[in-house]
């Protein structure tokens, strides 16, 4: 369960964003998780709801996951496809991931106070 | 303005490309360096629990120790056992136990080699807690990552753990004097590996019967003789 790990590093990473911001809610939190980082989509959900309860800051967020599938080429025509082997023009099993292991933070809701407007 | 209740809150987007682990890549990142100045080739050895990792340094360090300067960083959830392994084969070592964390990463090793500074080593194992999944992850700084399966696992660990796999360079298939007693296919465990991996180097390999174990020394005793792998 490595999962709470990662929620508790996006979380520091994202309340420091916050902070700078002066935000004092944050909304919806979008991650992209590759097929190959290793990565479960429920237990990253499960970890962030239990994060959730602890952390005021997160109280109203929600947390948007998108599997992003990985690139692969393929080593016997050099064709390059998207998705699981084999290769979709050859049937090659014999393929390389270009891609697959992304754990990025795409995007996030802040909600800001504004007294000058 | 709030569309829900008029109140003075306003909603910021921001758009980002950050690694979920922002924190642990920038540590790893200074961990190779300092492991490059140091001219110390470091391994982080990837397996389930019981695939053979603390038995295979043990052989490994009674076949090398005199060759080449090692030393070891043990992750453990509890306890300092494989520690005290590996310190009755007289290299130094430094146990991590992590109070039950699934892995190890770079912040905990960045302190562990600090621990080895007054040593002198050319290979550093680092091995990761027991647990094919979650270490994959977390990047350590290592130069090369090393996965072990043994015989009695089966042999579709590559097909079930292909992360694991995706960013390792050598292949060990542990254990393989058992073979006779399981319906393990080696050929279809390395042709799954493969799958996940083109580029990993393959090394069956059995710490009882010696077998395969000459190929494994030759690969480390080359690390340390050529500057690139």
């Amino acid at each position: 369960m490595h999962e709470a790990s990662l929620v508790a590093a996006m979380c520091a990473e994202i309340e420091a964003l916050a902070q700078k911001q002066g935000a004092s809610r944050v909304g919806c939190i979008v991650v992209r998780v590759g097929e190959l980082s290793g990565v479960e989509k429920e237990a990253l959900e499960f970890a962030f709801e239990v994060y959730k309860r602890e952390h005021s800051l997160f109280a109203d967020s929600s947390l948007q996951i998108e599997i992003i599938s990985a690139r692969r080429s393929c080593l016997s025509c050099r064709g390059e496809f998207t998705g699981a082997p084999p290769c979709p023009k050859c049937g090659s099993l014999q393929t390389m991931a270009l891609s697959g292991d992304e754990l990025e933070l795409n995007k996030i809701e802040l909600f800001v106070e504004e007294r000058d407007v | 303005m709030c569309d829900h209740c008029g109140c003075q809150e306003k909603k910021r987007v921001l758009k980002l490309q950050k690694h979920l682990l922002e924190a642990n890549q920038d540590l790893a990142d200074k961990n190779r360096a300092l492991f490059r100045q140091k001219g110390v080739k470091v391994l982080n050895l990837i397996s389930a629990p019981g695939s053979g990792k603390t038995s295979l340094l043990e052989s490994t360090i009674k076949a090398l120790k005199e060759k080449i300067p090692l030393a070891v960083i043990e992750g453990d959830p509890e306890t300092e056992r494989d520690a005290e392994r590996i310190r009755a084969q007289g290299v130094p070592v430094v146990q991590i136990t992590t109070g039950g964390a699934c892995h190890l990463d770079a912040q905990m090793i960045h302190r562990a080699f600090h621990q080895l500074e007054n040593h002198e080593f050319q290979i550093l194992f680092i091995e990761n807690v027991g647990n094919l999944l979650c270490p994959s992850s977390f990047d350590l700084g290592e130069d090369l990552r090393v996965v072990l399966v043994s015989v009695p696992e089966g042999p579709d660990k590559p097909a079930k753990y292909p992360a694991a796999f995706y960013k390792a360079q050598i292949f060990l298939i542990t254990k393989i004097d058992l073979l006779p007693y399981f319906d393990f296919d080696l050929e279809e465990c390395k042709r799954l590996a493969l799958a996940a991996n083109p580029h990993l180097r393959v090394i069956p390999l059995s710490v009882r019967t010696g077998e395969g174990m000459d190929e494994w020394l030759s690969f480390l005793q080359g690390l340390v003789s050529t500057s690139r792998v």
